[in-house]
């Protein structure tokens, strides 16, 4: 399976898939102008990979700061394809949160609620950094 | 019933006289670095939409640069006061870029100040030339930091008069406005009419109020998403308060920028990106943080507008986050008029109702104004 790298940008998470190292990993701030569009080959990649030989475990970890509802409907798109797989192949997905930051742990806590509290949707946090810009 | 909302009629005369070519973009407070990078790539991302070549281009922006540098160099003498009085605006009409800086002054340096402005005025091009380099011979030598130099350059690169005026503010400072526009069209007829927000008298009256309103910063034009990562850059470091909250209105403000910009009636044509021209302003007064948008819609989407903001309105924080949720499980149309979690989103977040307007401007076309407050507990 190829891999798929999107470098970040102000308003764009970067996307690592990486299978050959074991690395699925969502990290940034998303806002983008289209977010359907940003997260669509995102999609028809976790799809394919599914499809052809999948790792024994796969452990996708999304790590963001900051998005917009229209990012959040489609991180929802994505949560669901990956919990679907994960009724057939070993699928964890992990939701990072900075302890200072309530918002990104709350939608966590939203998404497990209405997704009725999948076991293999799990909430991490993340050791306090003052340094990281929480802010878009 | 309407909420009401009192915008400042002059934003609403502000935004009538712009079109979707033009841009407004005045911005008050505190001059960081940083700040002055993120205004002025918000400038030059007009600047590249209206296709600026090079050497215009640069001069566009030498203009804007030294007129900011000329606030920062300013403010460290008096910053106390400055935080809040000084004031950067660019205006862009049809072929021209106008620029209007304020800042306090010492009142023993305002004599020196208009010395030195009616030197420049009064010089031809060649003679501006040679003072150029004579100041900058000198500067080299006395190290005094070129206060002056950067006059000289903004009227060597605008090719006209710097206009400005003093106007008292206390025993000790006066409040400096410059003003001064350039013609990216060098073989155009200089005597072209401009509109009344584009006057140097427009500009002072606006920068009254926003001091009455504590209005932070008005950007009046298109709204795209380069335009709104400068505004969101701009006003992070502007927003006080903790983390939550200050993410809680840095979050709404997207949800209002990216609404003017994927609903809003007018609309530019550009391959790369979206955009809809629009108005919006930050306000904080009494621990209260205001944003305000203002933009066109087609008067036959006011009615389900309308009947979704009332019934958001109406329903208690807990019915909203089952509001909420529900569509989270169930949004699939992205396109949908009415934006879908933002409003939502704007309720929850503020805690507040949404106020909003719609004034009529003809059978077709309507403004429609939302404010939204949250207040610094």
């Amino acid at each position: 399976m190829k891999k798929l790298i999107l470098k970040q940008q102000k308003d764009k998470p970067a996307i690592i898939l990486l299978p050959a190292k074991g690395k699925f990993q969502i990290v940034g701030k998303c806002y983008p102008e289209n977010p359907k569009e940003f997260f669509k080959p995102i999609l028809n990649w976790f799809e394919e990979y599914f499809d052809n030989d999948p790792l024994p475990e796969t452990t996708v970890e999304i790590i963001m700061t900051f998005f917009n509802t229209s990012c959040l409907i489609a991180l929802r798109q994505l949560v669901i394809l990956l919990l679907e797989k994960g009724k057939q192949h070993n699928v964890k997905i992990l939701w990072y949160y900075y302890p200072v930051d309530d918002e990104i742990l709350d939608e966590g806590k939203r998404f497990k609620f209405l997704l009725n509290n999948p076991k293999n949707f799990i909430l991490v946090e993340l050791k306090d950094d003052k340094k990281i810009d929480l802010l878009p | 019933m309407l909420q009401s909302i009192d915008t400042p009629q002059i934003l609403w005369d502000l935004l009538s006289a712009t079109s979707i070519e033009d841009m407004n973009y005045i911005y008050k407070g505190q001059f960081s670095e940083d700040i002055a990078h993120y205004l002025l790539l918000l400038a030059e991302r007009n600047i590249e939409r209206n296709q600026l070549k090079g050497r215009l281009k640069k001069r566009v922006f030498h203009i804007m640069v030294e007129s900011v540098q000329n606030i920062t160099r300013h403010q460290d003498i008096i910053e106390e006061h400055n935080e809040q009085k000084a004031m950067f605006a660019i205006q862009k009409f049809r072929n021209i870029y106008l620029v209007t800086t304020a800042n306090l002054v010492k009142k023993i340096k305002v004599d020196y100040l208009k010395n030195k402005l009616e030197t420049i005025n009064n010089m031809t091009e060649e003679e501006l030339n040679k003072f150029y380099k004579e100041v900058l011979m000198e500067d080299s030598f006395t190290n005094k930091g070129g206060a002056g130099l950067g006059l000289i350059e903004i009227a060597r690169k605008s090719g006209n008069k710097l206009y400005y005026d003093f106007v008292d503010f206390n025993d000790e400072f006066s409040l400096f406005y410059m003003h001064t526009y350039i013609y990216l069209d060098e073989n155009q007829n200089k005597k072209i009419y401009l509109p009344r927000i584009y006057s140097f008298d427009f500009i002072k009256e606006l920068h009254r109020t926003l001091e009455k309103n504590n209005i932070l910063l008005v950007y009046c034009s298109v709204f795209d998403q380069p335009s709104l990562i400068s505004l969101i850059s701009i006003l992070s470091s502007q927003i006080k308060g903790n983390l939550p909250f200050r993410k809680k209105i840095i979050g709404t403000l997207v949800e209002m920028l990216q609404n003017i910009m994927h609903h809003g009636y007018i609309r530019i044509q550009d391959k790369e990106h979206k955009g809809a021209l629009g108005l919006f302003y930050i306000a904080y007064q009494n621990r209260v943080f205001t944003l305000n948008t203002i933009n066109y819609i087609s008067n036959d989407k006011i009615k389900q507008l309308k009947s979704k903001l009332h019934y958001i309105n109406s329903l208690s924080i807990d019915d909203v986050e089952k509001l909420y949720n529900e569509q989270l499980m169930n949004f699939n149309d992205d396109d949908s008029p009415l934006g879908g979690l933002g409003f939502l989103e704007m309720r929850l977040k503020s805690r507040n109702k949404l106020k909003f307007e719609i004034k009529t401007i003809n059978e077709r076309i309507s403004y429609f104004s939302l404010k939204v407050e949250f207040k610094l507990s």
